[in-house]
């Protein structure tokens, strides 16, 4: 890497570090596999950045390649689950609690998905990506990306619908 | 009606789940980067000595036809560390959640359905087979007092219906190693995470403490030894003790996950006998092999996730130095004792290593292989994904 594209590097990975491992978190549910799938994945971009760069969505590149870091890593499964994190407690008062309560359940519903239908959740009602874009990101067919959305909402709704009969 | 779509936008956008990068972040990707540019170099070299070799030795073949092919001089082309394989072990119906190996067998314990089984270590045949009561999340077995231990648990969480479930609770099971007839069962209200067999004891770290299992006339007994949150348990047949590890407030470096304490029990008077200093990190797991301790762990950003300790002091007597050719541990890392080395898995993405328990050199890795690992000399063993792999061994890494 030359000292330009060293420079430009340094600066991706400053300022875009948080948005890339928000979305990491989103994928994982676990800050420390988040950390590790980011550094895997920009580690692996850095090798190529003079082409990376010059491409029209360098960030779109890296995402792609986090999401598939993701996935490749849980096809080797870590033995020994480790406790689920918990969410920080910096939560703001004027919230209603009930809302904190259903996003709360909602993302303890998300961490029983399996990976590739959150990834296909996260890719489609977080990064806004169309079903083709999607099933590219993930090197699967449009219908596979369909079918894997709709068990993963179907789920989703199944425990929505039982919390809103609890309260 | 909730909306499922619009609370799945709202959850996914929720600040709360944003993560701040450490300070070290570019620096770490960087210096993983430079470890995988080697990794390829050393892997392209030793692909080209051998073709080179090849080329070589097919020359002299052809040009002095009467020539041996050990009188062709070879240059080591041994790359280091070596890469292993792993060939997984056929059990037949069922998936593997866990297992535990003495010189002659191994335990493993399946799932679906719920059994045990005995598998000689000499062809790998099953030897014994019995069905469990539940589905055993993990065995310990204890090869001097003829037992093995196998443990369920359940904990109170987010169940699959979204709502939080019942309580935490550990259902633990002995049985005989020569029958494999139950020798009773126990049961705790508390979530195990980690446990260990030792002079007919088991010691269960739980988040509720540390608890030890012993057998009365009348079946297993379990009893409370240290409270508070116990995230590991190792146990030392050298010296007869145990030692765990739990949590302390004060943070030793600048680690989200706080620091932890290595404690050594006695395990005839169950007193606490030693007490190390804090280590940076958390979600730890130690291996003791001979009289070396090896603890690995989960840090942020740069700080350390494994430590050596000394035997005696529990001082850190190296600090992720795992010789010149260090292993990519991403997040943290996870350590299991072998007979004569220490097995080091990665705990985010990467694979599994071997390594020499007094030096920390790098003798052997597995990229794809998960663990967990158990070996005795000679033979190895990992639980990947559901099956029951066998590793190869090198010359280096014994077991």
């Amino acid at each position: 890497m030359n000292r330009a594209d060293e420079d430009d590097f340094r600066s991706f990975v400053a300022a875009r570090s948080p948005s890339l491992l928000w979305f990491a978190h989103l994928l994982t549910g676990d800050r420390h596999a988040a950390e590790d799938i980011v550094q895997t994945a920009l580690a692996k971009t850095a090798a190529g950045w003079s082409r990376v760069r010059r491409k029209e969505n360098p960030e779109g590149y890296v995402r792609r390649a986090i999401v598939n870091t993701h996935l490749n890593a849980m096809r080797r499964r870590p033995w020994r689950e480790q406790p689920r994190e918990h969410i920080p407690e910096d939560v703001d008062s004027r919230r209603r609690e009930h809302e904190l309560d259903d996003r709360d359940a909602m993302w303890h519903a998300l961490a029983g998905l399996p990976p590739r239908q959150r990834a296909v959740l996260v890719l489609r009602y977080y990064e806004d990506l169309s079903e083709s874009d999607i099933a590219d990101v993930l090197g699967c067919s449009r219908g596979t990306v369909k079918s894997q959305a709709a068990k993963g909402l179907l789920h989703l709704r199944r425990i929505v619908q039982k919390e809103d009969a609890s309260t | 009606m909730t909306d499922v779509e619009q609370l799945l936008r709202e959850t996914l956008a929720d600040p709360r789940h944003r993560l701040d990068p450490g300070p070290g972040m570019y620096d770490t990707v960087r210096e993983r980067a430079h470890q995988r540019r080697r990794r390829v170099v050393q892997v392209s070299s030793a692909f080209t000595a051998v073709v080179l070799i090849a080329g070589v030795a097919t020359t002299v073949g052809v040009n002095s036809g009467h020539r041996r092919a050990d009188q062709v001089a070879a240059p080591s082309i041994t790359p280091s560390p070596q890469t292993g394989q792993a060939t997984s072990v056929d059990l037949g119906k069922g998936s593997t959640s866990a297992m535990a190996v003495t010189s002659s067998a191994v335990y493993v314990a399946r799932q679906q359905p719920n059994e045990l089984l005995q598998v000689s270590t000499t062809n790998l045949s099953v030897t014994k087979r019995v069905a469990t009561p539940d589905a055993v999340d993990d065995i310990a077995v204890d090869a001097a007092a003829g037992r093995v231990w196998t443990w369920s648990t359940t904990q109170a969480t987010v169940a699959d219906s979204g709502q939080s479930t019942g309580t935490d609770s550990t259902s633990i099971h002995s049985y005989a190693t020569s029958s494999f007839a139950i020798g009773g069962a126990v049961k705790i209200a508390t979530y195990t995470f980690d446990a260990a067999a030792l002079d007919g004891q088991l010691w269960l770290a739980t988040n509720d403490g540390l608890y030890v299992v012993t057998t009365a006339a009348s079946g297993p007994v379990a009893t409370k030894v240290i409270s508070g949150m116990v995230f590991s348990v190792a146990a030392d047949v050298v010296r007869h003790r145990v030692l765990y590890g739990s949590a302390v407030s004060a943070p030793a470096a600048a680690n989200s996950l706080g620091s932890i304490v290595i404690h050594e029990i006695d395990v005839f008077t169950h007193s606490v006998i030693g007490v190390g200093t804090p280590l940076p990190i958390g979600k730890e797991s130690i291996a003791i092999v001979g009289d070396q301790i090896w603890v690995g762990g989960y840090g942020s950003g740069s700080t350390p996730r494994l430590f050596h300790l000394d035997g005696s002091s529990l001082q850190p007597l190296q600090i992720n130095g795992l010789g010149a050719d260090p292993l990519e541990l991403g997040p943290g890392a996870i350590v299991w004792p072998g007979a004569s080395v220490v097995w080091v898995r990665s705990g985010g993405s990467e694979g599994l290593a071997c390594v020499d328990p007094q030096s920390g050199a790098l003798l052997e890795q597995w990229p794809a292989v998960q663990g967990p690992v158990a070996s005795v000399r000679g033979d190895a063993f990992a639980a990947s994904d559901g099956s029951l792999d066998q590793l190869s061994l090198s010359g280096d890494c014994t077991g």
